[in-house]
């Protein structure tokens, strides 16, 4: 395992429960070892970047919940991802709940097909 | 309904799905900056038509992120998160004064007392409780950065015969571990094997091994010039672990190097030796470098010589070393190569000026040297004992046996013991406080931080009926610094280099032991307020204690109540803690089990109470210990599972580990035994044909039996009378049956779907006197109790076995019933 991805279930896993969980994520964002480390890179330097400490681990937990309908993991794009840590870290108008709810509520009905009008 | 197309934007495009979420995803995509969210199923069919970017990324740059070193990591957290704090105690009583010592961001803060009552926000349960408590020490304090000293090393204060300006030699056995070169998970720096060298005092004298991975003498002449001499060849670094999470990263064989480092003053010459343990006479890590120095004579100062790192200023060490450091010598004058390689061999002149044998007083923190000088030290921050020297000959696996092969420290650049910050305001618990949890809160305009403590009812005053069992052993074993994550720093983390962490102090910032962490399964600290607000709810009262006050007080800290509750997963257990349960049953207490997991690492603590010690060896775990090196430097008792010295759970408790998963929670349904007369009044109010937690909960939304699953196992030693009273089923394959119950890894069965070992059991066992045990065998079991305003089957049985074990009635006999049979 590369130092990248190794990085990411330091510092994302709140238990041994959601190393499993990471890993799963991690195998959704990336076809083979090379994108999965490139992935997790990625992802700690957008954590890095952003001034919340917590936003990005929040983040992982709702990522690794957004699911097709068949329960298969989604793959969101860069910008998506990158975006929600930076809304987490942001919307502090809200409570740390509320924005991790609103969030998730987001980004799964967004990956729902569109209603029928 | 329309086909889906996974580039198709519409389903996020505010222009066409307007107001359908509850949270307005036009402010959300204009925060994030993008007009949709594209998706791909993450499966091979479709992951041709991904529009994940594929590396390069950012720009398209294709840089190589170099390893950031685990100190940087976590002092870059804690700066993040703006105001830190940690306590000089896990818990006290009244009449104690606790301190606090907190890192600011901002030059002041505001801390207050507050009892914590529910710590877990979800909007699902019963939200934030807590109560300020009005004392003195609520008011607002200077603030200020104070970092942690991360990196152990040895410390010898300074002596005349130290300060060496002429000729010496240093030998010694090294096995560094800092991986060096070009790769992404490397890291360098200059790290110091023995130096009396200081920054402030203009430098000194030192071995160490330079940016390259070179040996390397530094020296600084009586004017001040500086020196730095080093090998022709790097040396090779030993890979004390296979880097990876689920390839069992197992401690491997170390791989030793005699180093010799000759000054001759006279001569003007430095010889460096380098020569592996091995008997491969074409590595290319072993040689001699020779080399001519215009130093003549060294400038002397009254620094402490270290091993293992260097001075950065006074009190300020830097440079720490990783890997493991074995029999260091300094000798007053330059060796021949005979000389030299005697001591290789073991023998070597007799006249050194220091010689430390680090097998002697292993379970302490003192170093001696064995010199007629007697220049002992001690080491700081808890470098590994008990770990295998140079000449550990495999066939000794206990370090009391073979201490002469022990002779070895293994340093880490990331050990932490003491922060020793600077104390930041105290408190001073009033004789009438309540016993219960509490926390420091620290507030900032920008941040907010908790600092959790327990207070417990005045020694040999107990208030209640009821006492809970706070498990600090196992928040210390999970207890991470610098996120909220149980890694770095905490027993389930690795080292720089690879290997396990197996010290674990509460002196220090325990940033995952808190409340408000963002989570759908809250862990230890957190998920244990969803008992002590049940507790509150039901208007029990109750006596907190802590694993520290059982580990030392024993039974007697027991005696007086009528029940004892455990946390949700108490999983961390010394044998003074097992023995006191085990007569407090035996004298007729009764034991509710409200967790999963529980009674598993053999953990001892130091007599101080500072920290305690694991060391794994064939358990459910994320590293295992090397060969040798799996007896606890503490006590000198073999380390592992519980079950592995005898102990398993099962005998005691009814049940023990059998399976953890992540996915979902499972409800438990009701079985003979549950109809058992000895047991049936815990069902009172529960339908026959009832799902035990089939409804929402605050571990991994959804069922009562999920997490860490306990199973009864009569062959492990669950009393025959035991009645199993629920079970789960129907796990996903999420839940795994753990390794240490699986003989060959053919893989078959080890889901939840196939294996019927994939369960969590509720059971129930008398004790002789009166005593009981009742035993949920689930960490999600407490976040259940909550739901439906706390009127659901979880809280009525756990309330029917609260209520009935606090009763002075007796239990009804186990012989008055039939037997009830069960199967594994």
């Amino acid at each position: 395992m590369g130092a990248a991805r190794e990085d990411f279930l330091r510092l994302y896993a709140t238990s041994p429960i959601h190393v499993t969980r990471l890993e799963r994520l991690l195998a959704a964002y990336g076809d083979d070892d090379d994108e999965r480390e490139a992935f997790a890179r990625r992802f700690i330097d957008w954590d890095r970047a952003c001034p919340d400490t917590e936003a990005a681990r929040i983040v992982t937990e709702i990522i690794s919940t957004c699911s097709d309908e068949s329960g298969r993991l989604r793959r969101l794009n860069d910008e998506v991802v990158r975006g929600a840590i930076r809304w987490m870290a942001d919307a502090k108008h809200l409570s740390v709940p509320d924005r991790a709810q609103r969030l998730s509520n987001s980004l799964q009905s967004s990956l729902l097909p569109p209603p029928i009008f | 309904m329309a086909p889906r197309d996974d580039h198709d934007d519409s389903a996020a495009n505010p222009s066409t799905e307007p107001s359908k979420a509850d949270v307005s995803r036009r402010d959300f995509l204009k925060t994030v900056g993008v007009a949709g969210v594209t998706t791909t199923i993450a499966s091979q069919d479709a992951v041709a038509q991904t529009q994940a970017p594929r590396a390069p990324q950012q720009g398209g740059q294709q840089r190589e992120r170099r390893y950031t070193p685990i100190p940087q990591e976590v002092a870059g957290n804690l700066i993040k998160r703006g105001i830190v704090g940690y306590a000089d105690h896990l818990r006290i009583q009244p009449g104690e004064t606790i301190k606090f010592m907190v890192t600011s961001e901002r030059p002041r803060y505001r801390a207050d007392i507050v009892r914590l009552i529910h710590g877990d926000a979800n909007p699902k349960g019963p939200g934030i409780k807590e109560i300020v408590v009005e004392t003195p020490a609520n008011a607002e304090y200077s603030g200020k950065r104070q970092e942690l000293p991360l990196g152990s090393y040895a410390v010898v204060p300074d002596n005349p015969a130290l300060r060496i300006t002429g000729s010496f030699t240093f030998t010694a056995w090294i096995a560094p571990s800092s991986q060096r070169g070009e790769g992404t998970d490397v890291f360098a720096g200059v790290e110091g094997i023995l130096t009396k060298w200081s920054e402030a005092q203009k430098g000194g004298y030192g071995v160490f091994i330079d940016e390259r991975g070179r040996l390397s003498l530094w020296l600084t002449s009586a004017d001040g010039r500086t020196e730095k001499i080093s090998s022709e060849r790097p040396l090779r670094p030993w890979a004390p672990a296979i880097p990876g999470m689920n390839a069992r990263p197992q401690g491997v064989a170390t791989a030793w190097t005699f180093v010799a480092v000759s000054f001759d003053a006279a001569a003007g010459k430095v010889v460096l030796h380098q020569d592996p343990l091995n008997d491969f006479s074409f590595d290319d890590g072993r040689g001699v470098t020779e080399r001519t120095t215009s130093i003549k004579s060294i400038v002397s100062n009254d620094a402490p010589l270290l091993i293992g790192a260097r001075w950065a200023s006074a009190g300020k060490p830097t440079g720490h070393y990783n890997g493991k450091i074995d029999n260091p010598r300094l000798y007053r004058r330059a060796l021949s190569s005979q000389d030299i390689a005697a001591i290789r061999q073991g023998r070597g002149p007799s006249d050194a000026l220091a010689s430390w044998d680090f097998s002697i007083d292993i379970e302490t923190d003192k170093i001696t040297d064995t010199s007629s000088r007697k220049l002992h030290g001690r080491t700081v921050n808890l470098p590994m004992r008990a770990v295998t020297g140079h000449n550990w000959d495999s066939f000794e696996m206990d370090y009391k046996r073979a201490r002469q092969q022990y002779g070895a420290i293994y340093f880490h650049d990331d050990d932490i013991d003491d922060a020793k910050w600077d104390v930041g305001f105290e408190f001073r618990a009033p004789a009438t406080l309540k016993s219960g949890l509490y926390a420091a809160r620290l507030r900032t305009d920008a941040a907010e931080d908790y600092v959790p403590f327990t207070v417990r009812p005045p020694k040999g005053r107990p208030a209640a009926k009821i006492a809970l069992l706070i498990p600090t052993f196992s928040y210390l074993a999970y207890g991470g610094t610098g996120t909220s994550a149980f890694r770095p720093l905490s027993l389930y983390s690795r080292h720089s280099d690879g290997s396990g962490v197996c010290y674990s102090s509460r002196l220090r910032p325990i940033t995952n032991m808190r409340p408000k962490i963002q989570t759908n399964n809250p862990w230890q600290f957190m998920a244990d307020t969803h008992l002590v607000d049940w507790l509150e709810v039901k208007g029990f009262t109750v006596d907190f204690y802590s694993d520290e006050d059982l580990h030392f007080e024993g039974a007697s800290l027991l005696a007086p109540y009528k029940v004892v509750l455990t946390a949700t997963h108490p999983e961390y257990y010394s044998i003074e803690m097992h023995n006191a349960l085990r007569a407090y049953l035996n004298a007729g207490g009764r034991l509710m089990y409200l967790g999963g997991n529980g009674f598993y690492w053999v953990t001892p603590m130091d007599p101080t109470g500072r920290f305690i010690e694991v060391r794994r060896r064939d358990g459910t775990e994320h590293w295992q210990g090397a060969p040798g090196e799996h007896y606890h430097s503490l006590t000198g008792e073999p380390g592992g599972l519980w079950r592995f010295r005898g102990m398993a759970p099962q005998q005691f408790f009814g049940v023990g580990f059998t399976a953890q998963g992540f996915d979902r929670n499972q409800p438990y349904r009701r079985q003979p035994g549950s109809f058992d007369p000895r047991a049936s009044w815990i069902f009172e109010g529960i339908g026959r044909d009832e799902l035990i937690g089939d409804h929402p909960s605050l571990v991994l939304e959804m069922g009562a039996a999920g997490s860490e699953l306990d199973r009864a196992d009569y062959s492990l030693g669950t009393p025959p009378h035991t009645l199993v009273l629920a079970s789960s089923s129907g796990h996903s394959d999420a839940y795994q049956h753990v390794v240490e119950q699986i003989n060959t890894s053919n893989g078959a069965n080890p889901g939840g779907t196939q294996n019927p070992l994939v369960r969590a059991d509720m059971v129930f066992l008398e004790y002789p006197n009166g005593g009981a045990v009742f035993s949920t065998s689930a960490i999600a079991w407490c976040g259940s109790l909550a739901y439906a305003n706390y009127t659901n089957s979880v809280s009525r049985i756990t309330e029917n076995v609260l209520r009935r074990f606090a009763a002075d009635a007796p239990l009804p006999a186990p012989a008055a019933s039939p037997r009830v049979t069960q199967g594994q």
